[in-house]
C-alpha cells in the first residue's frame, strides 16, 4: 500500500522533496510521526510527556502541577520529566556515495540521514534525553535543536573513507554508555567497519544501525548502456545494464547478507531506509529500543 | 565566369569535414554517477550501425555552407564585361569658390564639364569633386554618365571659398577605388594664384595620375575693387559707446577711386569718395551708437573697372558692450582713486565690498562679479580667502596687491608657491625695472611706445616675494635688483597676477603715470579671461558657440524671417553650425517651442583671398611637387590589380559570403533548438 494512502501515517515524498530546508523537512517527519502514532501499535512509546496522573498522598510535591491545579483545582503529578537521562549520539555518513539519489527518491541518501536524524533529534529533546552529535557534545537543553540542525546542514557528501573515519573517531570520543544511532549506506569498502562496531558494542554503547539505500542500488532497474561513474573514486566502468544486472544483485545482496550476519551476531539492531519510503517504522522502533534503555 | 584565386578552391576538400563528423560521430553515452560500482564489472556495447548518416538536412546544410564560403574566397567573377571596358578612369574637380564667378567662368566650367562627362565613352569611369568650403563628391562612380551630367547641371554658384588641396585629396581618395588604368584628374578652376600657393607643403601623394588643366584661367590685372581686413571696436563714452572702423580697400592697382558707404543699423555712417593709392588703402570710420545693443552694418564700395562686383558688399556685427564686474576689497588710496567707479565707466562695473559683502559673496553660488580686485590686509579675513579661492577655482580671476606681511598672508601665499621674505627699499640708482615679460598679454602692450614706457617707473620699496614653486609661479616684472614685483599663479582654473607693490606714492610713482590705469584694465582683460566669440565668418565656415543652458537645444541662423540653418548644441551645450552661402547678417535663434530668443549676430561676407584676382601663368609649379613620379616598380604594375578593378563591380563575393553564412546561422539555430527539445 501507498504511503499516501494510509491516512494515519502522512507521508508525500513529493511534498517533502520539495522542503528545501532541513529543519522543514525534521518538521514533517515528526509531524507525520506523531499523527500516525496515536493510531499505531507503538503508542505511548516516547511522547508521554503531556501526561498526568492524580496526586496521591506521599508523592513529592516539586513534581506537582500548580498551574494546573490553579485552573482546575485539581493536584496532578507530572510524570515525565524525570523519567530520563539517556546520552544519544547521531552519527552521520559524509562520504562521497551518500550523494546518490534517483528519480524516484525524495531526497539524496545523506539527505534521508539527515532529515531523520534531525527528527528524531527532535523528539529525543522533547523527552529531555541528552542528543549529540559526533562534533557536538550532548546536551538538554533547548537550543541544542538549533545547534544540531547548524551542524547537519554544513554537512555535505564528498570523500571515498567517510564511515571507516566516522566509526574511529566515535570509539575515540563516547566514553560513557550512550545509544549510537548510525546512519550510512554502508557502501565503505574498508575492512575496518565491522571491527568499528564492534569496538562501539564491546564499549557498552547501543549501536542502531539505519542504513539508508536508495532504490536503485537495491533494485539496479537500469537498462541503457552507459558510463557508470563512481560517486567517490570517479572510476568509470562502461556498463549494459542487461548483462550485469543478475551479478550485481547477487552480489548486493550477499553484501546485505554479510551485514546482516554481522549486526545480527553484534545483537544490533539493524533497519534499511529505502529513500523513496517512508522512515517511521524504522523511527518508532529506535524510540522503543531507547525506552526500554531507560 | 572565372574565379580571382582559384586556389582558395582547394578549400572544397573542408567539406569533408562535415563528412567525416557524421560518419564518425559516436552516439554520445550517459555518464550515470552511480554510488554503488563496487559490485560493477565493465561490459562495454559495441558501437550500434556504424557508419551511417544521421540528420542528413543538417548535413547538407554544413556541406552548402562551407561550400558557398569557399566558393566566396576564391572570388568568382561573372563576365558581364563592364569591368573589363572600363580602361580609364577620370575625376573632375569643379572649382564652385566666388573668385571663379568672374565672368560667368563657373557657367562655362560647369558646362564643359557636364558636356565632357557626356561625351566620355562607356570605357571611361568617371566622378565629381566641388570645390567649396568643404569639397564634397557629387558625382560618385555608380552613377552613368547622364545621372553625372545632370547633377552637374543642377550645382549652384557659391560664395565660398575652397581648398584646391582637399579636393586634391578627396580624389586621390576616389582614385584608390578606381577600375581604369589609366587615372586623370581633371581641374575646372580660375587658376587663382592664393588657392594654389596655400597648403604648398602637404602634398596630397598623387601617384600615377595625370592632372589636366582644363578650366580658363583669369584675366591678369582685370582690376577688383573690394574691401578687406574689416575690424570694429567698440568703446564706452558718456552716452553709449564710440564704434571704430577699419578696413582696407584694395584695387589691383588699376583703379584709381571708389566710392564708399558705411551703413550702421540702416543709417549712414561714411559715404565717401576714395583715392585708391598702391596695394591697400585703409579706411576708418567712427560714430557714436547706443551700448547695449548689437550694431549690424555693411560696407558698400564701388568703382570701375570692378571684375568681380560680387564681393563689393561685406558686412559686420557689433557686440554690446559688456563691463565687467569688479569686486573691490582695497582700503589704500591710491588704489581706491585707481579704481573709482566713474574712471572705469562702461569698461568696469566697480563695487567695493564691506566685510558682510565679502562673506556673502564667499557663500555664493554663482558670483555677480568676474574679477576680485584685493590687497593683502584682507586676507587676514577667512571670508576674503575663501572669497579669492572660490573665486579662482570656478576660473574666474584675482588681482592681488602684497602690501603687508602677515603669517596668515604668507601661508596664504605659499600654497601659490610663493614666500615672503620681508620688506626691501631700493637705492635711488635701482629704482627702474630691470626685466620684463613684454610678450606675457598683461604687459605686450607696453611694446607699443605710443602706450607706455615702463622705465619711467620709479619704484623705491617692495615686499620680497620668493618662488618655491617655479610650476606654481612665475616672475613676470623684475625690479632694478633683479627681484621680481610681478607674479603669475598657476594650478587654479582661473589666472592670478601678484603685485609685491604697495601702489603708495611712498612705494612707487606708477599710480601717476598715465599709463597706469590702461595697464590694470589690460591686466583686468587678462585674468577676466572672456572667450572670444567670432562674429564675422565666411559662407560655409564652421562655427562654434556656446550658450548657456544650451545642451541640446535647437538653434537656427535667420536673416530677416527666413531661416537660413538649423542646428542642434550637443551635450556640453557647444553649437556647431555651418555658415549659411549668402553674405549677410543672421541672428542666431533659440528655437523653443513658441518662443524665439535672439542669442547674438553672425555677419557672414565672403572670403577676402577671393577677392584677389591673381592667377598663375601656366601650371602651377606646386603640381610637380603633389604627383610623385612613376617608380619602375609603379610604372611595370601599370593599370591597378584585378582584385581592385573586380572589386568595384563583382558583388557576387558578398552574396556567397553572406549566404554562406546564413547557413551556419540556420544550422546553429537549429541545433540550439535540438538541444532545447531535449
Amino acid at each position: 500500500m501507498a504511503a499516501s494512502a494510509t491516512p494515519a501515517l502522512r507521508f508525500e515524498p513529493q511534498q517533502l522533496a520539495a522542503l528545501g530546508n532541513l529543519q522543514l523537512k525534521s518538521r514533517y517527519l515528526v509531524e507525520g510521526f506523531l499523527t500516525g502514532i496515536h493510531q499505531s501499535p507503538f503508542r505511548g512509546f516516547s511522547v508521554e510527556f503531556s501526561e498526568y496522573r492524580d496526586y496521591q498522598p506521599g508523592d513529592d510535591l516539586r513534581h506537582l502541577d500548580w498551574r494546573l491545579y490553579a485552573r482546575n483545582d485539581r493536584l496532578c503529578i507530572r510524570e515525565f520529566e524525570e523519567e530520563t537521562n539517556t546520552r544519544v549520539y547521531l552519527v552521520i555518513d559524509g562520504s562521497g556515495s551518500m550523494a546518490y539519489r534517483s528519480d524516484r527518491a525524495w531526497d539524496d541518501k545523506i539527505g534521508v540521514a539527515k532529515a531523520m536524524a534531525a527528527a528524531l533529534a527532535w523528539l529525543l529533546l522533547r523527552q529531555k534525553d541528552a542528543v549529540g552529535l559526533l562534533d557536538v557534545p550532548p546536551s538538554q537543553r533547548s537550543t541544542q535543536f538549533g545547534q544540531i540542525l547548524r551542524h547537519l546542514t554544513s554537512l555535505k557528501p564528498e570523500g571515498d573513507a567517510g564511515l571507516d573515519r566516522l566509526l574511529a573517531q566515535a570509539n575515540r570520543l563516547f566514553h560513557r554508555r550512550s545509544m549510537v544511532a548510525i546512519f550510512s549506506d554502508l557502501l565503505d569498502p574498508s575492512a575496518n567497519i565491522a571491527n568499528h562496531v564492534k569496538e562501539l558494542r564491546f564499549r557498552g554503547h547501543d549501536v542502531y544501525i539505519f542504513q539508508v539505500l536508495d532504490p536503485d542500488e537495491i533494485e539496479f532497474p537500469f537498462e541503457d548502456a552507459a558510463v557508470f561513474q563512481d560517486l567517490e573514486t570517479n572510476t568509470i566502468r562502461h556498463v549494459t545494464p542487461e548483462k550485469v544486472r543478475k551479478t550485481y544483485l547477487q552480489r548486493f545482496e550477499a553484501f546485505m547478507e554479510t551485514h546482516r550476519q554481522l549486526f545480527r551476531d553484534l545483537e544490533i539492531p539493524h533497519e534499511v531506509i529505502r529513500t523513496d519510503a517512508q522512515p517511521y517504522l524504522a523511527m518508532a522502533r529506535f524510540l522503543s529500543q531507547r525506552r526500554r534503555k531507560a | 565566369m572565372s574565379f580571382l584565386f582559384p586556389l582558395f578552391l582547394l578549400g572544397a576538400l573542408g567539406v569533408a569535414a562535415p563528412v567525416w563528423l557524421h560518419l564518425r560521430r559516436r552516439q554520445r553515452q550517459n555518464v550515470l554517477k552511480f554510488s554503488a560500482l563496487r559490485f560493477l564489472d565493465d561490459s562495454p556495447s559495441p558501437r550500434d550501425m556504424p557508419l551511417q548518416l544521421r540528420d542528413l538536412l543538417l548535413f547538407l546544410l554544413r556541406m552548402a555552407a562551407l561550400l558557398l564560403i569557399v566558393v566566396a574566397f576564391a572570388w568568382p567573377i561573372l563576365g558581364s564585361g563592364k569591368s573589363a571596358k572600363q580602361s580609364e578612369t577620370r575625376i573632375y574637380l569643379l572649382d564652385n569658390t566666388l573668385s571663379h564667378r568672374v565672368d560667368g567662368a563657373f557657367d562655362k566650367a560647369r558646362r564643359d564639364t557636364a558636356r565632357s562627362i557626356r561625351r566620355a565613352g562607356p570605357e571611361v569611369q568617371t566622378a565629381v569633386v566641388e570645390i567649396a568650403a568643404r569639397s564634397r563628391i557629387v558625382v560618385d562612380f555608380g552613377m552613368s554618365h547622364e545621372e553625372a551630367a545632370t547633377a552637374v547641371d543642377s550645382l549652384q554658384t557659391t560664395h565660398q571659398r575652397g581648398s584646391y588641396l582637399d579636393a586634391f585629396r578627396l580624389a586621390a581618395t576616389l582614385l584608390d577605388r578606381s577600375l581604369g588604368s589609366k587615372r586623370t584628374i581633371v581641374v575646372y578652376s580660375d587658376g587663382q594664384k592664393n588657392q594654389w600657393s596655400e597648403n604648398a607643403n602637404v602634398p596630397p601623394f598623387l601617384k600615377d595620375v595625370e592632372v589636366i588643366l582644363a578650366g580658363e584661367h583669369g584675366k591678369q590685372n582685370a582690376g577688383n575693387l573690394f574691401a578687406s581686413n574689416t575690424r570694429t571696436t567698440r568703446l564706452p563714452v558718456r552716452d553709449g559707446s564710440a564704434v571704430n572702423l577699419n578696413l582696407d580697400l584694395g584695387g589691383q592697382s588699376v583703379n584709381r577711386t571708389a566710392d564708399i558707404v558705411i551703413r550702421a543699423d540702416g543709417k549712414e555712417v561714411l559715404k565717401q569718395q576714395i583715392q585708391l593709392a598702391a596695394g591697400q588703402t585703409p579706411v576708418s570710420a567712427q560714430w557714436i551708437a547706443g551700448s547695449d545693443t548689437w550694431i549690424r552694418g555693411e560696407v558698400q564700395i564701388s568703382g570701375k573697372p570692378d571684375a568681380l562686383p560680387l564681393d563689393n558688399h561685406s558686412f559686420f556685427a557689433v557686440p554690446p558692450l559688456n563691463p565687467g564686474k569688479i569686486a573691490l576689497l582695497a582700503r589704500s588710496h591710491y588704489l581706491r582713486a585707481s579704481f573709482d567707479p566713474d574712471i572705469l565707466r562702461g569698461f568696469w562695473d566697480v563695487h567695493a565690498c564691506s566685510s558682510k559683502g565679502i562673506e556673502e559673496a564667499a557663500k555664493a553660488d554663482k558670483p555677480w562679479f568676474d574679477v576680485v580686485v584685493a590687497e593683502s590686509d584682507y586676507l587676514q579675513s577667512q571670508n576674503a580667502r575663501e572669497l579669492i579661492l572660490k573665486h579662482l577655482n570656478n576660473g574666474r580671476g584675482v588681482l592681488l596687491f602684497v602690501t603687508r606681511r602677515t603669517p596668515l598672508v604668507d601661508g596664504f601665499l605659499r600654497t601659490f608657491g610663493l614666500r615672503m621674505s620681508g620688506e626691501k627699499t631700493l637705492p635711488e640708482r635701482a629704482q627702474t625695472f630691470r626685466y620684463a615679460a613684454l610678450t606675457h598679454p598683461a604687459l605686450a602692450a607696453f611694446t607699443s611706445p605710443d602706450f607706455g614706457d615702463l622705465l619711467g617707473v620709479r619704484v623705491k620699496k617692495y615686499e620680497r616675494l620668493e618662488i618655491i614653486s617655479p610650476e606654481k609661479a612665475t616672475g613676470l616684472l623684475y625690479a632694478g635688483d633683479g627681484e621680481p614685483v610681478l607674479f603669475e599663479t598657476r594650478g587654479t582654473k582661473g589666472k592670478m597676477l601678484v603685485f609685491a607693490l604697495d601702489m603708495a606714492i611712498s612705494a612707487t610713482n606708477w599710480p601717476l603715470r598715465p599709463d597706469f590705469l590702461p595697464f590694470l584694465d589690460h591686466c583686468l582683460r587678462y585674468i577676466r579671461a572672456m572667450p572670444e566669440e567670432q562674429s564675422s565668418v565666411e559662407p560655409g565656415e564652421i562655427v562654434f558657440r556656446e550658450f548657456e543652458d544650451s545642451a541640446g537645444k535647437t538653434f537656427g541662423l535667420f536673416s530677416g524671417n527666413t531661416e537660413a540653418v538649423r542646428a542642434i548644441a550637443d551635450e556640453r551645450g557647444r553649437l556647431k553650425i555651418a555658415a549659411p552661402d549668402e553674405p549677410g547678417i543672421y541672428e542666431v535663434r533659440r528655437l523653443e517651442g513658441e518662443a524665439i530668443r535672439v542669442e547674438g549676430l553672425l555677419s557672414v561676407s565672403s572670403s577676402t583671398a577671393e577677392s584677389d584676382l591673381e592667377y598663375v601663368e601656366g601650371r602651377p609649379a606646386v603640381l610637380g611637387t603633389w604627383i610623385l613620379p612613376r617608380t619602375q616598380e609603379t610604372a611595370a604594375a601599370g593599370a591597378p590589380s584585378p582584385v581592385t578593378k573586380a572589386l568595384g563591380d563583382e558583388r557576387s563575393w558578398w552574396w556567397l559570403l553572406i549566404a554562406g553564412a546564413a547557413l551556419l546561422l540556420c544550422e546553429m539555430l537549429w541545433l540550439l533548438n535540438r538541444r532545447s527539445l531535449g
